[in-house]
């Protein structure tokens, strides 16, 4: 993959919310998990706990107690958080930085979907509570975001963006 | 009665969709707090609507039930409000996983 090529698949992801009712193969499920474990993760904590949704029936159940879940996705992972874990080996900083690996990891999955002609949708508008009955999750792993996936049946166009002056600086801010 | 009149939905649908219409414009300009009691309020309020129109389910009848008890905790108790729906949302999910076939 060349600079060009590979700043094209870095740009070119978008927030997909309509899909073909198609399913999406295993193999391709097992290389977005594959990207989402290479993510970075403080202090290696791997906090991290991934459910994969991709039976009938599975991703709908989700979609009606997610209410920013749009369309009809045929896939879903589902990010939570074992706060147990934070806790213990990372203290008071575990759960700022959980959530921060749980975006990194998302991330991941969502550019290698990109990559292999899926769409996704990163979504925090969700019940957690509901969600973790719902995946019989115990107390303490806690569902953070949710990435929905499947074959593009629209082609969304790049949203507005803030002009880069405004949000990017050299040496110091303002600078 | 003309073909075209019997495709016309029940009333009471009719009735929830102008509650709905009408309430997310109110809510531009309305407290944000509101936004929430609509929302419940609607669910109650679709529930009766279905109901009146011959579509009935009895865990749905149940939910409305415990809305109609709770929903004044909106105006009066938030944070027990919350609790509300937190619960609510709970059992839904539960509800789910019971009707899973």
């Amino acid at each position: 993959m060349d600079r060009e090529q590979l700043l094209e698949l870095m740009t070119g992801r978008r927030s997909v919310r309509r899909f073909r009712d198609e399913p999406v193969p295993g193999p391709i499920l097992d290389d977005l998990i594959t990207a989402a474990l290479a993510a970075p993760t403080g202090s290696n904590i791997q906090s991290w706990q991934f459910i994969v949704l991709d039976q009938p029936g599975q991703v709908d159940e989700l979609n009606m107690l997610s209410p920013g879940m749009f369309g009809s996705p045929t896939a879903a992972v589902v990010i939570a958080i074992d706060q147990n874990r934070c806790r213990e080996l990372a203290s008071r900083v575990g759960e700022v930085v959980g959530i921060m690996d749980v975006a990194m990891a998302a991330e991941n999955i969502m550019l290698t979907a990109h990559g292999l002609g899926l769409g996704t949708c990163a979504i925090r508008s969700f019940h957690p509570g509901a969600v973790g009955e719902l995946l019989d999750l115990p107390e303490h792993i806690t569902p953070e975001l949710i990435v929905s996936i499947g074959w593009p049946d629209e082609e969304p166009g790049q949203p507005p963006r803030r002009p880069i002056e405004e949000v990017v600086f050299y040496g110091r801010y303002g600078g | 009665m003309a073909a075209t009149e019997d495709k016309r939905m029940a009333p009471t649908l009719f009735e929830f969709i102008c509650f709905m219409v009408t309430g997310a414009r109110g809510l531009v300009d309305e407290p944000a707090a509101y936004g929430p009691f609509r929302l419940i309020d609607g669910t109650s309020r679709l529930i009766e609507a279905l109901d009146k129109a011959g579509i009935s389910d009895p865990f749905a009848a149940r939910l409305r039930e415990r809305i109609e008890e709770g929903k004044t905790l909106a105006r009066d108790d938030r944070e027990a409000f919350v609790g509300l729906i937190d619960e609510l949302a709970v059992e839904l999910a539960r509800e789910l996983k019971r009707r899973r076939g």
